[in-house]
């Protein structure tokens, strides 16, 4: 009798635990499914906001390029235009973290939304007709090969500088071809400042007035370079000071020499 | 007989007990747990990226940034960084889940971090 309740006992207690090590395993497994969504569902947030992050930091460094290389050259007015969409266009950045690439291009933007949803790019976002507008071009690549999560995407954002480039090489082409106007079609007394520098300065008026409507400086200077025949040394400046870039206020100017002979 | 039914029950017993504690599932909650965690302080730090943009990390100097790390710092999360060479903030516990954001800007760069207090 004592040897069956033996038995029993043995068989009883290793179903019971044989029950219980079951139940634990099921939860066990359950929670390891668990974790394990959670880390796929971690690891793709966390590469979304990586990825946020380095498109803003990407752009904001496009610009600061930009602002760097627009402050410290005094472009020729008649090639402007096209040197900063040359030097717009051969910017790019790249942001590297562990699990994710991304690399920002920039062309120069003739249209796009006003509105940017990137906010990070704030007070720089969006397109602005007349300012200086990038395209930032964003190609994201990533993952985390360990739990089998990737992630690639492409996006275009907009940014602009506060920058009237298009008015100043405009104005500063117009000063410069009135003047060269004026010289090829007037006779002056005499080769001297009181007769020339009037003309110059009347001639540069009109382009003047517009530049300053656009909150612009337009300056013409000019010398005597010869009496006979009578040539002209002129060079015309547009400027924007203050402009606001992401590293601070910076200027730009913009200028157009040349040298005009009188007919006498 | 006895002893041989008593050493098996033990055995069978002791072996259950022991696969309990190995193959516990608090484990994987706690990293569940950690995880969202983590995400939602992820969360945090962009916003605050969003709200004040790049630029301001770069026109503020570190000790402004800092300061607005330590405004929005409170009893339950701290948020603190690294501008550059300068570091604001207590450094984060070893034992609490931390979100980190680095940027990578021209003139330095940029790491914040934050995390749950405890």
């Amino acid at each position: 009798m004592a040897k069956r309740l033996g038995i029993g006992a043995t068989i009883a207690a290793a179903v019971i635990f044989s029950i219980v090590l079951t139940s634990n395993f099921a939860v066990y497994y359950a929670a390891q499914d668990d974790a394990r969504l959670h880390s796929e569902s971690n690891a793709a947030d966390a590469l979304a906001d990586e990825s946020s992050a380095s498109e803003g930091a990407g752009g904001i460094n496009i610009l600061l390029r930009e602002q760097a290389f627009l402050g410290s050259h005094i472009l020729d007015c008649s090639s402007a235009l096209g040197v900063v969409s040359a030097e717009i266009r051969s910017l790019t950045d790249t942001q590297t973290s562990a699990n994710l690439t991304v690399v920002t291009s920039a062309s120069p933007a003739l249209r796009g939304p006003a509105v940017e949803n990137l906010s990070m790019l704030v007070p720089f976002g969006g397109y602005v007709n007349g300012f200086l507008d990038t395209a930032l071009h964003e190609e994201e690549k990533g993952g985390e090969s360990v739990i089998g999560v990737s992630y690639a995407r492409n996006e275009t954002h907009y940014a602009n500088l506060p920058l009237r480039i298009g008015d100043m090489a405009r104005d500063c082409d117009n000063a410069y071809s009135d003047i060269g106007h004026v010289i090829s079609t007037t006779v002056p007394p005499n080769c001297t400042a009181s007769a020339i520098f009037p003309l110059i300065a009347a001639a540069s008026s009109s382009s003047s007035a517009m530049a300053m409507l656009s909150g612009l400086r337009l300056a013409v200077h000019s010398n005597i370079v010869r009496v006979a025949p009578c040539s002209v040394g002129v060079v015309a400046m547009v400027s924007q000071v203050n402009v606001l870039g992401p590293a601070g206020v910076f200027s730009v100017e913009l200028q157009r020499e040349g040298l005009f002979v009188f007919e006498q | 007989m006895r002893y041989l039914d008593l050493a098996i029950a033990a055995l069978i017993g002791t072996s259950a007990i022991a696969g309990v504690a190995t193959f516990s599932p608090r484990q994987a909650d706690y990293t569940s747990g950690g995880l969202l965690v983590e995400s939602q302080l992820r969360d945090e730090l962009l916003t605050i990226i969003q709200r004040q943009g790049v630029t301001w990390l770069i026109l503020s100097s570190p000790q402004a940034v800092c300061a607005y790390l330590q405004e929005l710092s409170n009893s339950s999360v701290t948020f603190s960084g690294v501008i550059g060479q300068h570091r604001c903030g207590p450094y984060p516990p070893g034992e609490s889940p931390v979100a980190t954001l680095v940027l990578d800007l021209i003139p330095y760069q940029v790491l914040l971090e934050a995390w749950r207090n405890a």
